[in-house]
């Protein structure tokens, strides 16, 4: 055990720590604006709008990251179409091609999370800010996204810890995230021991970071729901 | 688009699948089976004693699984101690390294749920089993993991699918499991998009047969739940 190769390379890690953080919370961003029309297109009645829509979730809940990510890393380039297009410096950066995989992703899961949050709200105030006069979208804005977003705050907390776990897998495709920088020390000091062991206290204290902040921010959004103090 | 690569390589696939089936029942039947004592230990009441429990369960849920692998298949090898020992025949093969991290990970998760699951038992049932006289290991046997085991269900179906996602981690350490099928495929043939696109798909028969099978056994499970037939 000689873990002075860890404390000589924490630049390195820190850097590993920056990409992480960098891809966890963008993935984060674009796949919540995903997120929110799908789920309300989810919970169209019309087939045609909630068909298609269904399937998209299915198909990124169904599937591994890792398969998702080669699919676009490795899959796209190999249409001619693709790699002629204006979109090609994007796509063959590995990084973009991890961001478009995480955000699809986390997407999928957060609209059906969404979903389940938007059918369970409660008809009477549906019913209420239909007697006010309320327009649809308005009532969406004002009535059932907010009570819905609350609602999914638990479930959604998972979803985040699952996204900074599933980040991990860039590190398969030459970035270097916290786990590329471990496989990068590993490979020049033959200390595969102490380099993951780093990488995953790494990981530990950002869980404990995730799991701290939703805590505060369900203290604050369900205060209605706590037990009044005495 | 080539699909005669993927055509005569179906056997090939196919034994993917068989390996990628083997780890996952083989990793879920480990994992509950050491879920149920971890669990029962972390509900103690003694802060000394839940602790251990609990930081297991923090460790492989805090965590990723790819890094929880790396530690194990390229970690284990660093210390002589085990080269030297009668482990290292189990350790130096990729294929038991894999099982031994998903059988952990899927044992954090699934103690965790299971812990819940226990906590919510209800008070009455306890007070009922001990005014019947019923020993500790009995109310155990009868009363709390059946209930537990119940209501942990739905929560239990998701960490399954997870456990499938997570197997496809085994195709980067060597295994041909249906993601480690994809990516001798592509090398060979360099057809990426088919090849990964196909493992994909066999991902998504498996996860509807996972889905459609806690389904069922939902239903059986929870037929006390459901609204009576008129």
């Amino acid at each position: 055990m000689d873990f002075s190769i860890i404390s000589d390379n924490i630049g390195l890690y820190l850097n590993g720590l920056v990409i992480t953080v960098e891809l966890v919370v963008t993935a984060l961003v674009l796949g919540l604006m995903i997120a929110v029309p799908l789920a309300l297109m989810r919970t169209s009645r019309n087939p045609f709008i909630w068909g298609p829509v269904w399937l998209f979730i299915y198909v990124f809940r169904g599937t591994p990251l890792l398969v998702q990510l080669y699919v676009i890393y490795y899959g796209f380039g190999q249409f001619a179409a693709v790699r002629e297009s204006f979109l090609w410096p994007y796509l063959k950066e590995a990084y973009v091609c991890a961001l478009i995989a995480f955000a699809l992703n986390t997407a999928a899961y957060t609209a059906e999370i969404l979903r389940g949050a938007i059918e369970a709200t409660f008809h009477g105030e549906v019913e209420a800010a239909k007697a006010c006069g309320m327009s649809r979208s308005m009532m969406l804005r004002r009535i059932i996204l907010p009570s819905a977003f609350r609602r999914a705050l638990p479930a959604y907390s998972n979803e985040v810890i699952f996204m900074l776990h599933g980040s991990a897998i860039a590190s398969v495709i030459t970035i270097l995230d916290i786990t590329g920088v471990a496989r990068l020390i590993n490979s020049r000091f033959y200390s595969p021991y102490e380099a993951f062991i780093a990488a995953a206290l790494f990981y530990m204290a950002l869980t404990f970071l995730i799991v701290w902040g939703f805590k505060l921010w369900e203290k604050r959004w369900h205060a209605h729901l706590h037990p009044r103090q005495q | 688009m080539d699909l005669a690569a993927i055509t005569d390589n179906i056997p090939l696939y196919f034994k993917g699948l068989w390996v990628t089936i083997q780890l996952l029942v083989l990793a879920l039947a480990c994992g509950l089976v050491l879920a149920v004592p971890i669990a029962m230990w972390a509900t103690s009441r003694n802060p000394l004693i839940a602790s251990w429990p609990k930081a297991f369960i923090y460790f492989f849920t805090g965590t990723p699984l790819l890094v929880q692998m790396f530690i194990l298949y390229y970690g284990m090898a660093q210390f002589e101690a085990i080269r030297e020992s009668f482990l290292w025949p189990v350790f130096k093969e990729a294929y038991w390294c894999a099982l031994i991290a998903f059988s952990l990970n899927t044992a954090g998760y699934t103690a965790e749920i299971l812990r819940g699951a226990m906590k919510q038992t209800d008070f009455g049932e306890l007070d009922a089993a001990r005014s019947c006289g019923m020993s500790k290991g009995l109310i155990y046997r009868r009363i709390i993991l059946p209930s537990a085991f119940r209501r942990a269900l739905p929560a239990y179906g998701n960490e399954v699918i997870f456990m499938l996602h997570g197997t496809a981690l085994a195709g980067i350490i060597t295994i041909v499991d249906l993601f480690g099928a994809a990516r001798i495929v592509n090398s060979r043939y360099f057809v990426p998009f088919e090849s990964f696109v196909t493992a994909a798909f066999f991902y998504l028969c498996l996860t509807f047969l996972i889905v459609w099978g806690f389904k069922l056994w939902e239903k059986r499970w929870h037929a006390h739940l459901h609204p009576r037939d008129a």
